[in-house]
């Protein structure tokens, strides 16, 4: 077999990137997706998600802040979206997981989602941040890689989620995906 | 409902406190199988991924659980655990936050828990190591296991002092960890968080990747 060609060579490794921002979230959430047009498999996804306030700690005023930032595998469909205002990214209860239970002697205010892990999840990201009066330190980031090594199928999809509450901040998401064509692979 | 018991409360005691562990719950190691055996009998096509999340609105000096069955022989590959606390109300007095998350596998059971309030994850003492010994000459206030535990692959520790006013109080980490762990069909994953201090919320998001076909 010649060099470079091959099941893994490195001539079969791409990388893409995209970005995407939300100038005003506020207690609000939305989404994007888009196709895989070749069958690969996915290595590696690095996310870069950051928050701040955009108007000053008075928009709305002094709170808590969140942003939930998700990512999952539509499988031969664009994805479906829950209910807005959050529009969360819907995801298939998995077959190979049971439903979630919770032990919460102290009866705590605990909130699980989704009920039982849902399939093709390969991110979850939450931001939280205490927003004070004058809006110090109000920022919240995190860079995440990950290495979930999925099989993608042309017609699958890929999409990506933010949802929000608090003080009215803006959110941004870069991402960089790290793939391997599986053209010629057995 | 117990009076709650935060770590810097045993620790006024200047005693030894093995947290996670509690007498008379303890088992021996079994099942664990090789990862290493695990990893070489599945597919690059098996690859799967599930995610899901969990949040506690009132962390108070409490704690809790959630946990969930495997379905299928998998092998657990990486876990990406995101975790972060924050206030929901400006506190009463200024003081520390500190919020425990731990992940582990309950082996063809389901999970054990430690007592309330915190309701710690009952994993099993290692049988692969010895008791941690503790050197200390200058006589700290130390509060740690008394032994390793098995099967918990993920131990995180988010810690921030909380002002009056609530400024850089919150706490997060991103953890990404590949156990390569085999996992049979009746394990459980089971995920924790206590917590100590300021009154806040605390949230976890998780991600698995794992590849069908544990290696029987």
């Amino acid at each position: 077999m010649a060099a470079g060609s091959g099941r893994r060579s490195p001539l079969n490794r791409r990388v893409v990137s995209f970005g995407w921002e939300l100038v005003d979230l506020f207690n609000t959430g939305a989404d994007v997706y888009f196709p895989v047009e070749v069958d690969m498999h996915m290595i590696a996804v690095e996310v870069d998600i950051a928050t701040m306030l955009l108007l000053g700690p008075g928009a709305p005023g002094p709170g808590p802040l969140q942003v939930l930032c998700t990512g999952a595998v539509g499988r031969g469909a664009p994805p479906s979206f829950g209910p807005p205002p959050q529009a969360a990214l819907n995801q298939p209860a998995s077959s190979n997981a049971g439903a979630i239970a919770v032990y919460n002697p102290s009866d705590l205010d605990v909130t699980v989602d989704p009920s039982t892990p849902g399939q093709g999840g390969f991110l979850r990201i939450t931001l939280k941040a205490w927003s004070p009066a004058d809006g110090s330190a109000s920022s919240a980031s995190r860079h995440v890689r990950t290495t979930p090594n999925l099989r993608l199928d042309r017609g699958d999809y890929l999409g990506f989620h933010m949802e929000h509450s608090g003080p009215l901040v803006d959110a941004e998401l870069q991402v960089v995906i790290g793939y391997r064509l599986r053209a010629g692979e057995s | 409902m117990p009076e709650p018991i935060g770590r810097r409360q045993l620790l006024g005691g200047g005693a030894l406190a093995l947290a996670g562990l509690s007498t008379g719950a303890i088992v021996g190691t079994s099942g664990v199988a090789s990862a290493a055996t695990a990893a070489t009998a599945t597919s690059p096509g098996n690859s799967q991924s599930i995610s899901f999340g969990w949040e506690v609105d009132n962390l108070h000096d409490n704690g809790a659980d959630v946990s969930f069955e495997i379905l299928e022989d998998l092998v657990l590959v990486a876990a990406d655990v995101d975790v972060a606390t924050v206030l929901m109300s400006l506190p009463s007095t200024a003081g520390f936050q500190e919020v425990l998350c731990q992940a582990a596998i309950s082996r063809q059971a389901p999970p054990a828990y430690g007592p309330a309030p915190a309701g710690y994850l009952e994993s099993p003492i290692t049988t692969d190591f010895g008791k941690v010994a503790y050197y200390n000459p200058s006589g700290i206030a130390t509060v740690g296991d008394g032994a390793p535990l098995q099967d918990k692959f993920v131990s995180i520790i988010l810690k921030s002092w909380v002002p009056l006013d609530g400024t850089a109080s919150s706490a997060s980490r991103h953890v990404h960890t590949e156990p390569g762990m085999a996992l049979q069909k009746g394990d459980y994953l089971m995920f924790h968080m206590d917590h100590s201090g300021v009154e806040v919320n605390g949230e976890m998001q998780v991600v698995l990747a794992y590849e069908l076909g544990g290696g029987g």
